[in-house]
């Protein structure tokens, strides 16, 4: 009864056009926002920042930008783990060479940079698609792993061939190192996911949104209305490897402090945000939340229901979440191509109607 | 200047293992390109496939051997293998059952079929590891060598020794085996006729009255074939290591690009291409640069390009090229 559009009145073309149009949905949007702001941050604990909150939003902003590329501009690309790699790579060279500057200018250059690799590997796609382009960015993957392994300048000569993150503050509080308090720590991811969902929000339903949309659905005749491939492609390769670049930035300053690059941004990296894409739904803002949240919940769900409550051994739970993940990929293709944001897009439809679905 | 020695060196460790580690990717590589070719999609759920049947005859393999049965100087997963292709055939009908056939019917886009096959890939390996584990499994048996190195001196009185391990052989005359059946199946059978012309045209093979599932059907019997025959080919000569199939992957799908998709001679030049380019550049080179220049000019280091843990970036390397210069492979195969 009360999501409705009857009685709320637009009088401009803004209004019109905005991302909520159903006043319920607006300011149920408001109260998710405020309470992330404002409720969470005081109630949060260590293990809720660490197995979920944070990791939630870290990988809600890479698989913004992996959507952007597959979901909106139809370039399959497996290369997610290798674009977070030099996302995190970037912001620790700048890290340790300028200090003095702050953190959040050094994870948006840090962005910037992997928009610029990103674009490098990009090249490819003007000539291949589909299936021979996954691979190309699988190559990405392997050769971005390989080389910071093997060049010693990208983790400052360290014995071990690690990176970590040094102690640097935002407004005097402390959001990366070992001593950062959990509240810190998602905060600052809670405020890069804003804004960043915001601007994704808004580059997709514009121009631009559309030319890569145009491109998805059928390149040719994209192409004779007018849009340019190659500037199409390579500006979704850029800003999808921002995102993907300022994912890894905190997914290594933030989130674990010390990073071996093989293990953190490898293979199974890039996979994992494919399947978020997927289950959450191409060419949404809200599936790759929905998909975040969901893969992220899945291993901790399945450990507390597998270990703590019917008491199997780890290994075998982990073996079941692989069966468990597959599955879920095949069954989502098959029943509900555009994932779990076309579930939600269905139920809001069905409240709109009810009680009186004629 | 020590010629001889030079090319016996040469010859042990980079003509031999090559020549094996080629045979399997080719065995791989066929099977990734006959599915390209009738299906029309790129299965990542090859490797564990490969690892998926290499299991099966693992446990037939410990089976016979609990009960005391030996192939003589053979190892016994050979005696095992039928029963690994079957569980392989199982599998692969049991998926395209459940899953493939319903995206075939809808007809659906090249690109979601590969992600269905990465769901698939996932499932199998969850598979794989709940039945055997994560560890490495070694389950060679017979005699180890058919020439040792010891022997080779004592023969031919030469510094550098020589050595062939059964299992090396045995990969190479097994694939040669393989590979002519396969071929002769695929020009002299009715079946492999209707398999060829479904690959070639679709619309005038079903107009000709060929049964597609029939086709898909021995399609994936073969290919399971193929890939269990490699996997336990591949497992014999090193170790079977679930994880491991997965990586082999990449070369496999790396031979059959650079051989050209869809291509089944392309495959095995692309296979055998992507194993001596890995082995030679991986390969320290010192000994035989020793062996040819003279003393003065002998170098200091391993004279290696890259250490062998990076042995699948040269995959990767030879695919970029060919994606960009020529992406329909070296022999015309099919591009996307």
């Amino acid at each position: 009864m009360l999501y409705r559009e009857a009685g709320d009145f637009k009088t401009s073309y803004a209004e019109d056009n905005q991302t909520f149009p159903i006043k319920f949905d607006r300011w149920r949007y408001y109260v998710v926002l405020a309470f992330a702001f404002l409720v969470v941050p005081f109630i949060i604990t260590d293990y809720w920042a660490n197995a979920i909150f944070v990791p939630f939003l870290i990988y809600a902003i890479a698989a913004l930008g992996l959507n952007i590329l597959t979901g909106y501009c139809g370039q399959v690309s497996l290369g997610t783990g290798g674009f977070m790699a030099v996302g995190a790579y970037a912001v620790y060279k700048l890290m340790t060479a300028f200090p003095e500057v702050s953190i959040v200018v050094h994870v948006l250059l840090a962005g910037g940079v992997t928009a610029v690799v990103g674009v490098l590997f990009g090249l490819p796609s003007l000539r291949i698609k589909g299936f021979y382009l996954a691979v190309a960015t699988l190559a990405a993957q392997f050769f971005l792993v390989w080389l910071f392994n093997k060049v010693p300048w990208f983790y400052n000569y360290s014995a071990s061939g690690q990176i970590n993150a040094p102690e640097r503050t935002v407004l005097g509080v402390i959001v990366t190192g070992p001593a950062t308090e959990a509240w810190a720590k998602y905060m600052i991811c809670l405020v890069f996911v804003t804004v960043l969902a915001i601007i994704a929000r808004n580059l997709t339903r514009g121009a631009q949104g559309r030319k890569w949309m145009a491109i998805r659905d059928m390149d040719i005749a994209a192409e004779i209305i007018g849009v340019n491939p190659m500037r199409a492609k390579l500006t979704a390769f850029a800003v999808s490897s921002f995102f993907i670049g300022v994912s890894g930035a905190l997914f290594f300053s933030v989130y674990l402090g010390a990073v071996e690059v093989g293990e953190a941004f490898g293979i199974n990296k890039s996979f994992l945000v494919l399947f978020m894409i997927i289950i959450g739904g191409l060419g949404s803002v809200f599936g790759a939340f929905a998909g975040a949240a969901f893969l992220v919940l899945l291993p901790v769900g399945l450990k507390v229901l597998g270990v703590d409550i019917l008491g199997w051994p780890t290994d075998i739970v982990a073996h079941v979440q692989l069966v468990i993940v597959g599955g879920m990929i095949i069954a989502f293709l098959i029943l509900e191509p555009h994932g779990l944001a076309q579930l939600w897009r269905l139920a809001k439809e069905k409240l709109r109607l009810w009680p009186f679905p004629y | 200047m020590d010629i001889i020695n030079a090319l016996v060196a040469i010859a042990n460790y980079v003509l031999i293992p090559g020549m094996a580690y080629g045979s399997q990717l080719a065995l791989g590589a066929l099977g990734v390109t006959l599915v390209y070719g009738i299906l029309r999609f790129s299965n990542f759920a090859h490797g564990d496939m490969m690892a998926f049947g290499t299991t099966i005859t693992i446990l037939f393999t410990w089976w016979f051997q609990s009960m005391g049965l030996h192939f003589g100087v053979l190892p016994t997963a050979l005696l095992a293998l039928p029963f690994g292709i079957g569980g392989a055939i199982l599998l692969a009908l049991g998926t395209d059952r459940t899953v493939y056939r319903f995206y075939r019917r809808k007809k659906a886009d090249p690109v979601i079929l590969v992600i269905v096959s990465m769901g698939v890939m996932f499932i199998m390996n969850g598979i794989v590891r709940f039945i055997i584990g994560v560890n490495d499994q070694n389950f060679a048996d017979g005699s180890r060598f058919i020439i040792s190195a010891r022997e080779w001196k004592e023969w031919t009185g030469l510094a550098e020794p020589l050595a062939l391990k059964s299992t090396q052989a045995l990969t190479v005359v097994v694939a040669i085996l393989v590979v002519a059946a396969l071929f002769w199946f695929l020009n002299r059978t009715r079946t492999g006729k209707s398999m060829r012309a479904f690959s070639d045209n679709e619309d005038l093979a079903l107009l000709s009255g060929i049964n597609p599932e029939r086709v898909v059907a021995v399609t994936w019997i073969i290919v399971a074939a193929l890939a269990t025959v490699a996997g336990v080919l591949y497992g014999l000569d090193k170790s079977f290591k679930a994880f491991t199939y997965f990586q082999l992957l990449l070369p496999i799908f790396a031979s059959a690009i650079v051989g050209g998709l869809g291509n089944p001679l392309g495959a095995i030049a692309g296979g055998f291409v992507i194993a001596f380019s890995e082995v030679t550049v991986t390969y320290a080179w010192k000994k035989v640069v020793t062996y040819l220049l003279p003393e003065s000019m002998a170098p200091d280091g391993l004279v290696q390009l890259l250490s062998t843990d990076y042995k699948f970036a040269v995959s990767f390397g030879i695919l970029i090229i060919v994606l960009l210069f020529k992406p329909t492979g070296l022999f015309k195969g099919q591009s996307v």
